[in-house]
């Protein structure tokens, strides 16, 4: 089961790296043009102040100061309502202004003062536009900006160019100092950088400025290129530097990632042939050897748990089949070939509370006359009973076959099994000799249940005496024997505490009284219709699932002596 | 089924509470093994026991056998339902019961 991958790492690592450089070329381009005009107009500003006072120097202050008087005696007998400024350029008004002012550009001192400004126009410094002197009139209402003498080679002001002066401007001229250079881009000049610089007449008394205007188009110009070459080569270095990198994370990142990714998926998936982590491993000293080295031993680890588990499951079946056979070879060692004879009839049945007992009948004719009765069980239940069981069982048999009374075999048998009972395991016996011409039973009851007797047409009778201790448990103890009359038809009931201890869901205990009812409803029944039905009835007594302890019962009917 | 135990080393006290059985006897066993090495007077009070099966007994025997090493093991408060499977287990004149 692969769950679908929305965003791929190469993906994801492609947009992140494009992003980034976008923004860092962005960035820088911005810094770099900014950085860059600033410098521009910092150099040309300077260079256009130290042209001014260069210019303001070679001026004659005392010719500049005779065109200046003049031209402010011919301002001052204008109406000031009627002055024409330099915005109506070409007016008929603007050149009848002109008109008045003609005069002035046939003064000697004008073409003193125009020759020298034309000296440092045409000096051959290429960015310079105009060198001009200008003096700000302050007889009027306000401030008027006077063009004085103008050496610009075309589109020279003559004198009678009247501006409104900005107070910026005016300012510096009233406390006769250098105006901070300042940049316009006017459409019709274009980039200018206008300085100027104070001069003063041969007395020392200021006289006006000489104003200097750099064309800073070519070099805006220049800027743009600069700046545009710039971006391309900065595009181009950074998607070389995208491409390096991203072949690089793809080679040692994102391919061994997604064969990892690759493997793993299909590990969990349901194919038959899957990728094995062992064939990509990825031998590198960095995190992802360390995973891949780290995925290549899990599934090695798995691998072998999966072995382990599927040995373990065989040896598990391989014991339960074992167990399956101890059940058959446990059930095939008690006798099934139940006497239906003239003088008795016996039926007997072995019910494991697990897949072997620790209870046991045996019966078996020691002599024609002599019926033996064995009901046994072992304190435990599951294998260490049965085996316990087996022996007892052998032992008894062998015992009594050699003759004696059920005290004596059973003190024999005791001090046998006492002998090889490191397990503290200890076996209750009830042993009986039924004697079939006379209906006497010799027992002993060795720690076993009581019998019952079932009395044909009268009672059912619990036979209590002192019982003996169990076998197994201590060494020579002395065991009693006991001795039972049975009439005709009498139906001698034996069983394991398996019956009475038998517990319902609610905790009650099937109990002595419950057998004796059972016993009592039908005597006609034969043994095995009586074995079976308290069979049935102790196994519904029970809840289901793991049964309580094993459950063992025989009934023996005496039929009365043979004919 | 509830164990009560007061060792001070050489001297025990059990009081086995409710029903001893297969279900639980195994570990009353493992329980009742740790402790009495070094206890020479094992008193078993069963004044509040009221049922114990086959292997039950057979934890009684197994401490009988240990203690007759190393000191003594008395049984007292055995109540007559318990008394009848003592009785009937032949267990009587095996323990010490007073």
């Amino acid at each position: 089961m692969r769950s679908k991958i929305k965003f791929p790492l190469k993906l994801k690592s492609v947009l992140i790296i494009i992003v980034l450089s976008a923004v860092l070329c962005t960035v820088s381009i911005f810094m770099s043009a900014l950085r860059f005009s600033r410098m521009n107009e910092e150099n040309f500003k300077n260079q256009a102040s130290d042209l001014a006072l260069t210019a303001s120097f070679t001026v004659d202050g005392d010719a500049m100061k005779a065109v200046r008087d003049k031209i402010f005696e011919v301002f001052a007998a204008i109406p000031e309502d009627e002055i024409v400024l330099s915005d109506d350029w070409g007016s008929d008004a603007f050149n009848a202004q002109l008109d008045r002012f003609a005069s002035i550009m046939d003064m000697p001192e004008f073409k003193e003062v125009h020759e020298q400004l034309s000296k440092t126009q045409t000096a051959g410094i290429s960015t310079l536009s105009s060198i001009y002197s200008v003096d700000y009139y302050f007889g009027a209402s306000k401030p008027y900006a006077m063009y004085l003498v103008d050496a610009a080679e075309e589109d020279a002001c003559p004198p009678g160019v009247i501006d409104s002066a900005e107070e910026a401007d005016w300012e510096h001229a009233e406390k006769h100092e250098s105006m901070e250079p300042y940049i316009t881009n006017y459409e019709t000049y274009g980039w200018l950088v206008t300085a100027t610089a104070p001069v003063y007449n041969s007395s020392g008394e200021y006289v006006g400025v000489v104003g200097v205007d750099l064309d800073m188009t070519e070099i805006k110009a220049n800027e743009t290129a600069f700046i545009f070459e710039l971006a391309i080569m900065l595009f181009a270095v950074t998607a070389v530097i995208c491409i390096i990198t991203l072949v690089i994370i793809d080679f040692t990142v994102i391919r061994p990632i997604n064969k990892l990714s690759d493997v793993a998926s299909d590990y969990i998936g349901d194919n038959e042939d899957k990728k094995k982590f062992a064939d990509v491993d990825i031998k590198r000293a960095d995190e992802i050897g360390n995973l891949s080295g780290a995925m290549v031993k899990m599934e090695h680890d798995i691998e072998k748990y999966i072995e382990d588990i599927t040995s373990m499951v065989s040896e598990k079946e391989r014991l339960s089949a074992e167990l399956g056979v101890a059940t058959r070879i446990q059930a095939d060692m008690l006798p099934k070939d139940f006497p239906i004879r003239d003088d008795v009839e016996l039926y007997a049945a072995m019910t494991p509370a697990k897949e072997v007992g620790g209870d046991f009948y045996d019966f078996f004719f020691v002599d024609d006359d002599h019926l033996a009765l064995v009901m046994a069980d072992v304190a435990g239940k599951g294998i260490p009973a049965a085996l316990f069981c087996v022996v007892a069982k052998a032992i008894i048999r062998d015992k009594v076959m050699l003759g004696g009374d059920p005290a004596s075999i059973l003190y024999d048998v005791n001090n046998l099994l006492c002998r090889d009972n490191g397990a503290g395991l200890f076996i209750t016996v009830w042993l009986g000799i039924l004697d079939l011409k006379t209906g006497i039973v010799d027992y002993v009851n060795a720690g076993h249940e009581y019998p019952v007797i079932s009395v044909h047409d009268k009672s059912v009778d619990v036979v209590e005496r002192e019982n003996c201790p169990p076998l197994a448990a201590v060494e020579d103890t002395e065991f009693t024997n006991e001795r039972i009359q049975l009439e005709k038809d009498d139906n001698l009931f034996l069983y394991t505490d398996g019956v009475p201890e038998a517990k319902a869901a609610d905790g009650s205990r099937f109990g002595i009284e419950r057998l004796k009812k059972l016993l009592e409803k039908d005597k006609d029944r034969s043994p095995e219709k009586v074995i079976t039905d308290l069979a049935g009835e102790v196994k519904a007594f029970q809840p289901e699932g793991d049964p309580f302890d094993d459950v063992t019962l025989m009934s023996v009917v005496w039929k009365g002596a043979r004919k | 089924m509830k164990i009560e135990k007061a060792n001070d080393g050489t001297v025990m006290t059990v009081e086995l509470i409710g029903e001893v059985d297969a279900s639980n006897a195994s570990k009353i066993e493992a329980d009742l093994l740790n402790e009495i090495v070094g206890v020479k007077d094992l008193t078993f009070d069963l004044a509040e026991l009221e049922y114990i099966s086959s292997t039950g007994l057979r934890i009684l025997l197994l401490m009988q056998k240990m203690m007759k090493a190393q000191g003594s093991m008395t049984i007292k408060n055995v109540r007559k339902d318990v008394m009848d499977i003592f009785r009937v287990a032949g267990f009587v004149r095996l323990l010490n019961i007073v």
